[in-house]
C-alpha cells in the first residue's frame, strides 16, 4: 500500500514522539491483501463485495464512535447502519479514495447532529427525554464486569460523561474524534469542515478543561 | 514563547501544545523540546495517557451485534441507462392514459332535458332579476313609496288626512256623538263620510 496514514512525529535524539498513531497498515483489509484505496476504487465502480469489505473494516469503529456519543447500543447500531447506507449510496461522489475515512466520519458526525436535532425536537413535545449531555446507563453496562483495575464500564462512562459536560459541543467533538476515534488533525479537519488551526485551538481548549477536571475522577486521575 | 528561558522546562500548557502539534510551539521552545530529555518524556507520557484513555474507551464499548449488508434493492450494479428508460416509460404511460381519458370526459352525456330545464331556470332567474332592478320594493310598500306625481291628488290628501285628521272633523264627531263609526271603520272612514256629505252623497 503506497498510501500511508499520516505520521506526524517529532524527531528527537533518541525518542520519536508519535503524535499520530493510526496508519493504513493497521487496517485489517491490508492484512487480507486489499488496500483501502483499492477497495474504495472498486466500490466506487459498483463492486458490492468491495464495499462489504470496507464495511467489515470500518463498521466497528463507526459503531463505537456512535456509542461514545449516544451511550445507547440500539441507537448506535441504527446510526451506523444509516451511515453505511449513505456511504454506499453516495460513494460515487467521493473524488479521492485517500480521504474515505474522513468522508465516512463526516457522514457519521452529521448523522449524530441529526440524531440530537431530532431528539431535541421530540423532547419539545415530550416524546423523549433530552439528555444529550448526560449519561444514561444501559442494561449491558449495568451488568458489565469490572475491568482495568476495578473500574466498571458503568463507572467509566459515567465519569467520562461528566467530564465531557464541561466541554462545549465543538470541544467535545474534537476531543472524542482525536482521542477516542483516533483521527489525525488532518482527518478531523476534513470531517468537521474546519481548518486545521481551528481544530487545534478547540483541541487545546478541550485538553485544558479536561485536564483540569480529570483529577477529580477516580480511575482517570492516574493517567491524566 | 520566545521570551522563555531556553533552559526552562515546558509548562503544562506548552506540553499540551506539544502533544497536539510541536510545530505550534515557538522556535526556542521547539529547540528546547528537541534537546531536553525531561520535556520529551513529559510530552510522551501525556500522549500515552490520552492514548490509554482512548484504548479504555474502546475496551468499554460494546461490539456491534450485526454486520451491515447492502439492501438488494439499493444495489448500484443496475445499468445506468435503466433509470432514464424507466422514467421515459412511466411518462409515456401517463401521456397515453391522459389521451385515452380526454375523449371519455368529452362525450360523457348530459341529458337534453336537464339542459332545457337549466335554460328555463336561467330565463326565470333573469326575469326576477330584471323585476328587482325595475323596482326592488314589495308590492304593498310601492303605494306608500310612490312619488307624488304617480298617485292622484285625492289619494294623497286622503292619506294625509288619515294620518293627521283636521280639528274640525274631530269637533264634528264629538258633537254628533258618533265615535262608534270611527271605531268601526277607522280614521279614513271619517274623511270619506265628511267628504261624501260635502258632495251631497249619503
Amino acid at each position: 500500500m503506497a498510501q500511508k496514514g499520516e505520521q506526524a512525529h517529532v524527531e528527537t535524539d533518541k525518542i520519536s514522539i508519535m503524535l499520530v498513531k493510526r496508519t493504513e497498515a493497521e487496517i485489517p483489509s491490508e492484512a487480507a491483501g486489499f488496500s483501502t484505496f483499492d477497495l474504495v476504487e472498486k466500490a466506487r465502480n459498483g463492486d458490492r463485495t468491495a464495499f462489504h469489505r470496507l464495511v467489515d473494516q470500518f463498521q466497528p469503529e463507526i459503531y463505537r464512535m456512535m456509542f461514545y456519543r449516544t451511550h445507547s447500543r440500539m441507537d448506535a447500531e441504527d446510526l451506523t447502519q444509516d451511515v453505511m447506507l449513505r456511504a454506499y449510496k453516495h460513494i460515487r461522489r467521493l473524488k479521492s479514495p485517500e480521504v474515505f475515512r474522513s468522508w465516512l466520519y463526516r457522514i457519521a458526525v452529521n448523522r449524530v447532529k441529526d440524531y440530537y436535532r431530532r431528539k431535541q425536537f421530540k423532547s419539545l413535545f415530550g416524546f423523549v427525554s433530552m439528555d444529550q449531555e448526560g449519561f444514561h446507563e444501559t442494561d449491558e453496562m449495568a451488568l458489565a464486569p469490572e475491568v482495568d483495575g476495578g473500574m466498571s464500564k458503568k463507572d467509566f462512562w459515567k465519569q467520562i460523561g461528566r467530564m465531557l459536560t464541561r466541554l462545549s459541543a465543538v470541544e467535545k467533538e474534537v476531543f472524542l474524534l482525536r482521542f477516542f476515534d483516533q483521527l489525525t488533525i488532518k482527518e478531523m479537519s476534513a470531517a468537521l469542515h474546519k481548518s486545521e488551526s481551528t481544530i487545534k485551538t478547540h483541541l487545546y481548549r478541550a485538553l485544558r478543561k479536561f485536564k483540569a477536571v480529570a483529577g477529580q475522577f477516580h480511575g482517570l486521575r492516574e493517567g491524566l | 514563547m520566545t521570551h522563555h528561558d531556553p533552559d526552562l522546562h515546558l509548562d503544562d500548557d506548552e506540553l499540551l501544545r506539544a502533544m497536539i502539534d510541536p510545530s505550534d510551539l515557538g522556535a526556542a521552545r521547539q529547540a528546547h523540546l528537541h534537546s531536553c530529555r525531561h520535556c520529551r518524556r513529559q510530552t510522551e507520557a501525556l500522549t500515552a495517557s490520552y492514548r490509554r484513555l482512548g484504548q479504555m474507551a474502546r475496551e468499554m464499548a460494546p461490539e456491534p451485534r450485526q454486520a451491515f449488508r447492502v439492501p438488494a434493492d439499493k444495489a448500484p450494479g443496475r445499468p445506468r441507462y435503466l433509470k432514464p428508460a424507466m422514467a421515459l416509460g412511466v411518462m409515456g404511460a401517463l401521456v397515453f392514459a391522459a389521451t385515452l381519458w380526454r375523449p371519455f370526459t368529452r362525450i360523457s352525456p348530459t341529458p337534453t332535458t336537464m339542459v332545457a330545464e337549466k335554460f328555463e331556470n336561467d330565463d326565470q332567474l333573469m326575469e326576477e332579476i330584471d323585476a328587482l332592478v325595475e323596482d326592488a320594493l314589495p308590492e304593498k310598500y310601492r303605494q306608500l313609496a310612490a312619488l307624488p306625481g304617480e298617485r292622484s291628488v285625492e289619494d294623497l290628501d286622503a292619506f294625509i288626512d288619515w294620518v293627521v285628521p283636521s280639528p274640525e272633523d274631530t269637533v264634528d264627531w264629538e258633537q254628533s256623538g258618533t265615535p262608534e263609526r270611527e271605531s268601526r271603520q277607522g280614521p279614513l272612514a271619517r274623511y270619506i263620510s265628511t267628504d261624501n256629505a260635502e258632495r251631497g252623497i249619503v
